[in-house]
């Protein structure tokens, strides 16, 4: 899916937005769109009000106070009277196709519960007033759930696994990513499960060691040769598009462990002269890594990924690089960051670029 | 040694910023400096200025000369300080970078297009380049003309063909080789009678020296001529041009505009997974000099 249009009124600092992400000279929706605004226009509040409505309308989350971006006080969303926010979103056959199917096979699995098969509309007005989010039929609502249908039947069928790479969701990188902030334990789990993950952000350690857990499981299945898909291969490959003279360099054994587990070993990177663990990479690799990472994990295709200062702590080559592997990284996905970096503004055609208003003239 | 920063022409945004990133080693991090006008100068002041770091330029060829075929590598860019040549960078083989991103090659590998569509466009773009070849030659013949005087005239006419009015075009009809004389004997009227320089201080005289250029550049730029045949219109013809001379056939191939395509190429070359650099000899010697280029001490 991608997003064409947002209407945002009384949400945060904004009393009335409209913002188009339609590229005017190819006259379709843009893959790669840059936000620019000083600090305190109101970057971070828009991506917010993308991602909040889309991740209701998902079931990444069930109500507001759900709401898991550094930032956003759920207390304090009604603070300017009811906010409300409308989204023209897109999706493809291929999206459409997909859910369906998952909704038809989850229905298999659930008698009980009424069949409300997902619609099959190319262009869904998705309206976020208030607390309520809905779409202007519960089919067209039901058409973005396709990763939830996804991780209910992933617990009894491991093939699905594969389904993620078909389907819409919504991504979101805030500015205070690092290895310890991947918040979710599997793929778009529901509230209920996410409610233990929450604790992750205020645990560096914690969310290491999950990460540790993932990588090093992800090298074992490499060296047994036990699943199709060498996850660590795609992750290895992405992360070199962006710093490419390093590599991956297996792993090592913690000293003093006796009866080690996959998170008692240190996951090392090569930069060509020596090695390091993950944890010790510069604070620029650590804002990338949580983006690759979960690229590769969730399986991240045809989705909205929005990223919040995407030159976060990156030298300016690496952070213009970084700008133009996005589509590389996944042409179908549509991309919606921020950016502070003349590096990063300079590569963007003017025409993908939405710059809001006040403070001064100096990008 | 690297250079660390690559200054191009253009502005922020625009095709040369973002095709060149393409191109060039993930070191190197480029900028836009938008006008031509005191390239060189901008290049020199951020070298004294942010001394240790790798500086270079790489800019447009423009209309010169040389008609020699293309050699598929970027020129040495130097220049003249107290009489000794300062290596500043590279200079394109070709007219404009929109030259590279009309090229067929370019074009079948970003559209990712089918051999029948390649060779439409082929065609397109040949017969374009036979219909601007009287044009050019008088684009050339002005720039050659006109190189050393105070104030360059400009050395196209016609009207406004895009959004920002900054890229002009004649009618066709008006594209004949005795349309552009009478055009090249009015613009040299007019900058005697608006400027007075000294250096027309007979304008019939003048009138009679631009069209000796022109008479003996066309033949240049006619399908036998060295600037055109063997593809060369690709290196010495203007490439924006060449993309308003087939704007017919664009919209027949369902681009809306020269725009439109241009924008669409950008974006194939953007998306691809492939390693660009590879798609043009040109490109790959680019990517070769800036990652063994040496700063001159």
């Amino acid at each position: 899916m991608k997003v064409k249009s947002i209407l945002i009124k009384n949400f945060k600092r904004f009393d009335h937005l409209e913002i188009s992400f339609e590229d005017q000279t190819l006259k379709s929706i843009s893959n790669r769109f840059l936000v620019l605004g000083d600090n305190g226009t109101g970057k971070t509040t828009l991506l917010q009000a993308i991602a909040l409505p889309l991740a209701l309308a998902t079931r990444q989350i069930t109500r507001i106070t759900d709401f898991d971006w550094v930032g956003f006080l759920p207390g304090r969303y009604q603070r300017w009277g009811s906010p409300y926010i409308e989204l023209e979103v897109l999706f493809s056959p291929e999206e459409i196709q997909t859910t369906q199917e998952l909704a038809q096979k989850w229905s298999k699995i659930q008698p009980a519960s009424p069949f409300i098969k997902p619609g099959e509309s190319q262009q869904v007005r998705l309206i976020l007033d208030g607390e309520s989010c809905r779409a202007n039929s519960d089919a067209e609502y039901f058409q973005f759930c396709g990763r939830y249908y996804a991780s209910k039947l992933l617990n009894t069928d491991p093939k699905i696994r594969s389904e993620f790479a078909k389907l819409p969701g919504i991504f979101w990188f805030d500015q205070f990513r690092n290895l310890g902030s991947n918040s979710l334990p599997e793929e778009n789990v529901s509230t209920s499960d996410r409610d233990n993950s929450i604790s992750s952000r205020l645990s560096f350690a914690l969310g290491v060691s999950r990460l540790r857990k993932y990588l090093n499981g992800w090298q074992l299945v490499r060296l047994t040769r036990s699943y199709p898909i060498d996850y660590l291969m795609q992750l290895e490959n992405l992360y070199k598009k962006i710093f490419p003279e390093r590599s991956f360099a297996g792993v090592e054994l913690m000293p003093g462990i006796n009866a080690p587990t996959s998170e008692d070993y240190y996951f090392l990177i090569n930069d060509g002269h020596r090695t390091y663990d993950i944890v010790e990479m510069s604070a620029g690799e650590q804002s990338v890594f949580p983006i690759l990472y979960e690229f590769i994990r969730q399986q991240i295709a045809y989705s909205v990924v929005l990223i919040d200062e995407i030159d976060l702590n990156l030298h300016p080559p690496a952070a213009q690089s970084l700008a133009s592997q996005l589509f590389k990284i996944n042409s179908t996905c549509q991309f919606i960051f921020t950016t502070h970096s003349e590096a990063v503004s300079n590569v963007i055609g003017k025409n993908n670029i939405y710059r809001l208003p006040g403070g001064s003239l100096c990008l | 040694m690297s250079v660390n920063i690559l200054y191009c022409e253009g502005a922020p945004g625009g095709i040369d910023i973002r095709l060149i990133l393409n191109i060039v080693p993930k070191s190197c991090k480029i900028e836009p400096i938008g006008s031509k006008q005191g390239f060189a100068q901008r290049i020199l002041g951020t070298i004294d200025a942010r001394a240790g770091l790798t500086i270079a330029g790489l800019k447009d060829r423009d209309f010169d000369d040389n008609d020699s075929p293309p050699k598929h590598e970027p020129r040495n860019w130097t220049f003249k300080i107290n009489n000794q040549g300062k290596n500043l960078g590279w200079i394109w083989e070709r007219k404009e970078i929109e030259n590279y991103l009309i090229d067929p090659e370019v074009v079948r590998r970003a559209l990712r297009q089918e051999a029948h569509q390649a060779n439409e466009y082929r065609k397109a773009l040949e017969d374009s380049a036979n219909k601007i070849h009287a044009y050019t030659a008088a684009r050339i013949a002005l720039s050659l003309y006109f190189k050393k005087l105070p104030t360059l005239p400009q050395n196209y006419w016609g009207e406004p063909r895009n959004e920002t009015n900054t890229y002009f075009f004649p009618k066709d009809k008006s594209l004949k080789q005795a349309d552009c004389s009478s055009k090249l004997k009015k613009i040299i009227t007019e900058y005697a009678r608006k400027i007075d320089p000294p250096e027309i201080s007979d304008p019939k005289k003048s009138q009679s020296n631009i069209l000796n250029i022109f008479n003996t550049v066309l033949p240049t730029c006619q399908p036998s001529g060295n600037r055109f045949k063997d593809q060369n219109y690709l290196t010495f013809f203007a490439g924006k041009d060449l993309l308003y001379g087939m704007r017919d056939q664009l919209k027949s191939f369902k681009f809306s505009s020269p725009d439109n395509f241009c924008e669409k190429i950008l974006k194939g070359i953007e998306e691809t997974e492939e390693d660009v650099w590879l798609w043009l000899p040109e490109w790959q010697r680019l990517r070769e000099l800036i990652a063994s280029y040496e700063r001159e001490k």
